[in-house]
């Protein structure tokens, strides 16, 4: 009988102690300290922002945390940058967009990061984009059969909540002005094996950014819209020029007037000859 | 008998109230993007948006005076290259142009205009008239090599701040030249 006792409360103790088991881990990339890294109440000076139109756009992940083990590889933030990116060429008014690699921009850098930028890509404006992801593991009722070990290999109890967060801030570099910024959101939960539970929050991972990319894509047609009405129904807030080629008009050259000359002196000579 | 020449002073009336208000300029020039997003208006109404004063004194003054012509000569041929303009101008810009996102101006209906009176004009002269022709052939050439190399090879009047667009030129020269062998084989 006591052993039976002893069996029982072990297994009610190892699911109450694994019941209460969860971890997060959490990954992201600031904006704000990228480009404010020294002091948090340091307001950068803003000037009119002058958009040269069509533009010259750049886009660029801010880098990471320096807590952060690596969430994005290189070529998935390229991945993501092509596709937004495939986003502003529609917008006739966008003339370029360069994808700009990790390995330019600095940790920190700040204004001064982005001027080298702007220089080396020949571009006016950026579009800098951060991301938040934090995953929660909880252990749910289930997790008791963890202690059989096959339980362990064949019961998904590990509950996974993956919340991800792209952003997109879009700056004009000469007067460190924010233009708009579109966000994107996703929220997955998955179960999972202890066994493949890092393999699961991987596919969790990855999925979050991508579902949370085209939130963005979306969030950013409606925000570049906005910002095109802003700009032209504030002309003072912002300066507009346009380059030649971008507007187009009919006009008239020295040849056309010569020719337009001959014909006025003709209607005034047959004019006269009717008279005659 | 000289007639009053009303659709030449109405449009040219237009011009100048289009230019002299923001809301309506904006409302009426050719817009790329404004267009893609259904404002189909846009098509048609660009001939009578200009960009600038001098674009606007330019083409008006010229409008003005090649319109009275035509209108007195023909006031139905008139009407015609002036829908033919509306109708097809912007579409024209829309599908050839595709990197413009603005446009404006009237010159293409001076174009035809012009060239509808030196192919209809009743010339005191053969001299004249081969003269007259020559300067029609050079204009011709001279568009064809802006339209093939996209760079124009003369000077225009103002240095102004957009593209001279060739292309409406060019669709007003051919609606005075269907205009012409229309009126040619009606006899």
């Amino acid at each position: 009988m006591n052993k039976m006792k002893t069996i029982f409360l072990s297994l009610l103790a190892g699911m109450i102690l694994t019941g209460c088991m969860n971890t997060k881990i959490n990954r992201s990339s600031s904006i704000v300290e990228y480009l404010y890294p020294n002091s948090k109440n340091h307001i950068e000076k803003e000037s009119i922002p002058h958009l040269k139109l069509p533009l010259s756009v750049g886009i660029a992940f801010v880098p990471e945390n320096a807590r952060n083990s690596m969430t994005l590889t290189e070529i998935d933030k390229t991945n993501i940058m092509e596709k937004v990116s495939q986003n502003f060429k529609k917008f006739t008014f966008v003339q370029s967009i360069e994808v700009i690699p990790s390995a330019y921009l600095s940790k920190n850098g700040s204004f001064t990061n982005l001027d080298q930028i702007k220089k080396m890509y020949n571009v006016d404006i950026i579009a800098l984009v951060s991301f938040d992801q934090t995953q929660f593991t909880d252990q749910s009722f289930l997790s008791f059969t963890y202690w059989t070990i096959i339980g362990a290999y064949i019961i998904p109890a590990e509950k996974n909540d993956t919340h991800t967060m792209l952003d997109t801030v879009v700056y004009d570099i000469n007067s460190r002005k924010m233009l708009f910024r579109a966000p994107g959101m996703h929220k997955i939960k998955s179960n999972a094996t202890p066994i493949n539970l890092s393999e699961q929050l991987r596919e969790d991972s990855a999925l979050g950014f991508e579902e949370a990319r085209k939130e963005l894509i979306k969030n950013l047609e409606v925000q570049l819209t906005t910002f095109r009405n802003k700009v032209k129904n504030n002309p003072n807030a912002y300066k507009v020029t346009k380059s030649k080629n971008y507007t187009g008009g009919g006009s008239i050259d020295s040849l056309f007037l010569v020719f337009l000359m001959i014909m006025g002196t003709l209607m005034v000579l047959a004019k006269r000859q009717k008279n005659i | 008998m000289t007639k009053f020449p009303l659709y030449t002073l109405l449009i040219s009336l237009t011009c100048v109230i289009v230019y002299n208000s923001e809301v309506l300029s904006s409302l009426l020039i050719y817009d790329r993007l404004g267009i893609i997003n259904g404002e189909l208006w846009r098509f048609f109404s660009s001939i009578f948006v200009h960009l600038s004063l001098s674009h606007l004194l330019y083409n008006v003054m010229a409008f003005m005076f090649l319109a009275y012509f035509v209108e007195q000569k023909n006031k139905y041929i008139f009407l015609f290259i002036i829908i033919f303009m509306v109708s097809f101008n912007g579409m024209f810009l829309f599908i050839f142009e595709d990197d413009m996102m603005y446009y404006g101006g009237i010159s293409g209906v001076n174009y035809a205009f012009l060239f509808y009176l030196v192919l209809s004009f009743d010339y005191p002269s053969r001299g004249w008239k081969r003269f007259s022709q020559l300067i029609l052939i050079i204009l011709i050439v001279k568009l064809f090599m802006e339209l093939c190399n996209c760079s124009l090879t003369l000077e225009y009047l103002e240095k102004e701040a957009f593209r001279v667009s060739s292309l409406s030129h060019a669709l007003g020269i051919l609606s005075a030249w269907a205009m012409y062998m229309f009126e040619k084989r009606k006899g």
